[in-house]
């Protein structure tokens, strides 16, 4: 191979091509200033980078959290209205079918038919039935009990009147 | 290139504090070497001076991952190739082989008439630009670089049989138009 390009010789190892005066002076120095440019573009496009992906990241997050929690609280919404529906319908109770039943004590009657909150109220009334003999008692519970159930069923006609 | 030369600005290098001053040492070392290398590949002076300044910039953002394994010249050497080999693709994308080489003369013609009017190195100048890209630069890299073939294997990524080869074809070629030409 040496003997090959012995028959180059006459070429030399010389180049047609000139270059500008200072170049290999300047270029040390604006090759190292554009590098750390670079470097730093390279260094806030990363840093970029990673803060879209921790935002994108965090929206995906607050949307999906968005699209389960209707469906967590429509369950337990559902069941409020399902217990809201239940009082609406009334069951109504034969007058007889009442009446028949009516061998509650006065105790167990004032209370059912009072509200737990009124407590104070029944009490009062407690000291004034306590004079009161069985027969009025239950002469008044069932009064008290025919009205009661008269005004239901009034209302009921006119409802669906 | 003294491997102590070598060895001072690879400590540089390492060092966060000294990486500019070794930096600016091993452009100051390479890069007459580097740019008349590119130079020969590319031809336009403004093509080799972005290379150039491409493939240091490469060599900076990449200083601290440089291990050593290698000489610090094949891995600069290697770098400003593939650089090369980049500029070749996205000129081909853009211009057909002919056009790309008809403006290669006339660059060759324009520069030489300024400066050189030695018409046996613009003619042999001339054949070495006929050659495909690999056998030019395996070509550039044995005769004017004077590397060993297993320097330019590691610079090529190539066996050194393959190269032996290239640099044979691509010399009977340079001869025969050289015979054609005269």
């Amino acid at each position: 191979m040496i003997d090959q390009e012995s028959k180059f010789n006459k070429f030399g190892k010389e180049l047609p091509y000139t270059v500008p005066t200072d170049f290999f002076d300047q270029l040390p120095a604006k090759t190292l200033l554009l590098a750390k440019e670079r470097m730093d573009k390279r260094r806030k496009n990363r840093w970029f980078i990673r803060t879209l992906a921790v935002l994108t990241t965090a929206a995906a997050a607050v949307l999906l959290f968005i699209v389960i929690s209707p469906l967590n609280e429509r369950q337990p919404g559902s069941i409020l209205l399902s217990k809201q529906k239940l009082p609406i319908e009334k069951v109504i109770v034969p007058k007889a079918q009442f009446k028949s039943s009516v061998q509650l004590t006065n105790a167990e009657v004032v209370q059912k038919n009072k509200p737990s909150t009124e407590l104070t109220e029944t009490e009062n009334i407690d000291d004034l039935l306590r004079h009161l003999s069985d027969e009025d008692l239950a002469q008044l519970t069932a009064m008290y009990g025919a009205e009661d159930m008269e005004n239901d069923i009034s209302q009921e006609t006119i409802n669906i009147n | 290139m003294s491997q102590q030369t070598e060895a001072e600005i690879l400590a540089l290098i390492q060092n966060p504090n000294t990486r500019d001053t070794g930096f600016l040492l091993l452009m100051n070392t390479y890069q007459k070497q580097l740019y008349w290398h590119i130079r020969r590949l590319v031809v336009s002076h403004e093509d080799a001076q972005d290379i150039l300044q491409e493939t240091f910039i490469l060599v900076y953002s990449h200083l601290a991952s440089f291990k050593g394994e290698s000489a610090i010249y094949t891995w600069l050497y290697r770098i400003a190739t593939n650089e090369c080999n980049r500029h070749f693709r996205h000129t081909n994308f853009r211009r057909q082989r002919e056009e790309l080489l008809s403006d290669t003369t006339a660059e060759l013609a324009a520069d030489t008439a300024l400066e050189n009017s030695d018409q046996i190195l613009l003619k042999f100048q001339h054949a070495i630009q006929q050659l495909p890209n690999k056998q030019r630069m395996v070509f550039n890299l044995r005769y004017y670089d004077e590397l060993s073939y297993e320097d330019i294997a590691q610079i090529l990524q190539t066996s050194v049989g393959t190269l032996r080869t290239s640099y044979h074809f691509a010399f009977e070629k340079i001869k025969q138009y050289l015979a054609d030409h005269d």
